[in-house]
């Protein structure tokens, strides 16, 4: 029967208690090798699974890419669409005199046709009109729509005469928000 | 001899302990320096596969918009351009005023266009000046159709004067143009529906009143006519 002999003099062998902690040492390098292994499988399966993910989106990306590429005249005429729709909606933004054109309808409603506008200059922001009115029916109904306009915000009575042949009036008025 | 057994004692311990501690310190190492490179791998391919999503959904989204707005640009911009040409419109604007100045019953003439003027953000304008004479309701109407013209045409002032129940107009418009965008985007830059704000001006501008012509073309002659009398 063979038997476990140790030749090794009492004074040379190693105590218990380390022995035993080598042998736990010995015993957790297996375990973490097969983790290693193990740990190494997995990362390598996962590699090589993102990379064929990787490749089938590159697939997808290129094909994309081609059927945009074959639409690129309709993304030109998108690009030009939108670069005139923005300039058109600054250029709507600038004064403009034509605003102020319909103040003149206002202002001269329900006159008779007698008056004469003898001067009327119209820009973005104001307005100066020079009138002759023959009748007082025509005077209180033109002051009348001076005091009821919403169009302009500044209005001056420049002059104001009366004669033998009827009223001259000279009005200045002003639109701080015209358009 | 105390010594020697003592020296010796030393290197059996030692030699066991390195024995059993080497594999586990080579393994830690291992794992240490294979993970660090591992991970860092498997990083950099979920970042590119992030990347290539991102790159495939704008992609798939740029498609389907295009898909769907080719129509609407195709017309669109070709009523925008003409709202906004690329070149001087004189020529066309002065067409539009005199078939104005017709449809109202009203004499145009003394016009005159002024050279280009750029302004700031790529927006050039032409100046038109003319004189109108005409009935008071006549030269309103006129003046207030002006600005449902294209190309976009706003007025810049007038001045009128009245004798005998017919108006003298003196009218001063300006037209604008604007060069062509010179760049577009790149292939995978992403792009959006025309937004609400945007189908609402294209509405206005294609409800405009659209010009006779859009481009002047120029009678092309291979030699040149020796006797310019025609004989």
């Amino acid at each position: 029967m063979p038997e476990n002999l140790n030749l090794l003099p009492q004074n040379l062998q190693v105590s218990k208690g380390l022995s035993s902690l080598l042998k736990t040492a010995r015993y957790l390098g297996v375990i973490l090798i097969v983790a290693f292994i193990i740990f190494c499988l997995g990362m390598g399966a996962y590699f090589i699974y993102s990379k064929v993910t990787l490749d089938n989106i590159q697939t997808n990306v290129d094909q994309l890419k081609t059927q945009v590429k074959a639409q690129e005249g309709s993304e030109q005429q998108l690009v030009l669409l939108r670069d005139r729709l923005q300039k058109i909606a600054s250029v709507k933004g600038i004064p403009s005199a034509g605003a102020n054109i319909s103040g003149i309808n206002s202002l001269l409603a329900n006159m008779s046709t007698n008056l004469k506008m003898s001067e009327a200059n119209i820009d973005p922001l104001k307005m100066v009109l020079s009138l002759k009115l023959y009748s007082n029916e025509d005077l209180s109904t033109f002051l009348q729509n001076l005091k009821s306009t919403t169009l302009f915000n500044q209005i001056e009575l420049a002059t104001f005469n009366y004669g033998a042949t009827g009223y001259t009036l000279d009005v200045n008025l002003g639109n701080t928000e015209s358009k | 001899m105390e010594n020697l057994n003592g020296n010796m004692n030393v290197s059996e311990n030692d030699k066991q302990i390195l024995k059993s501690v080497a594999p586990l310190v080579v393994v830690i190492i291992l794992f240490f320096v294979a993970g660090k490179f591992a991970i860092s791998q498997v990083k950099s391919l979920r970042d590119q596969i992030s990347e290539a999503k991102k790159t495939q959904s704008v992609l798939s989204n740029k498609n389907i918009v295009l898909r769907t707005i080719s129509q609407v640009s195709e017309a669109g911009s070709s009523a925008a351009l003409i709202a906004l040409p690329k070149s001087n419109p004189s020529l066309q604007v002065v067409s539009q005023l005199k078939s104005l100045a017709s449809a109202n019953a009203v004499v145009m003439d003394t016009v005159k266009s002024s050279a280009p003027v750029d302004t700031s953000g790529d927006l050039v304008y032409v100046t038109t000046s003319f004189n109108l004479k005409g009935p008071r309701d006549s030269i309103l109407s006129f003046v207030k159709s002006v600005e449902n013209l294209a190309p976009i045409t706003y007025i810049e002032k007038i001045g009128l004067s009245e004798d005998g129940g017919s108006i003298e107009a003196v009218i001063s418009v300006k037209t604008y143009f604007a060069p062509l965008p010179k760049t577009i985007p790149t292939i995978t830059q992403p792009i959006t529906d025309l937004t609400s704000t945007e189908k609402s001006l294209l509405s206005e501008i294609t409800g405009l009143t659209q010009p006779a012509f859009t481009e002047v073309t120029f009678a092309t002659s291979g030699a040149i006519n020796a006797n310019p009398f025609g004989q």
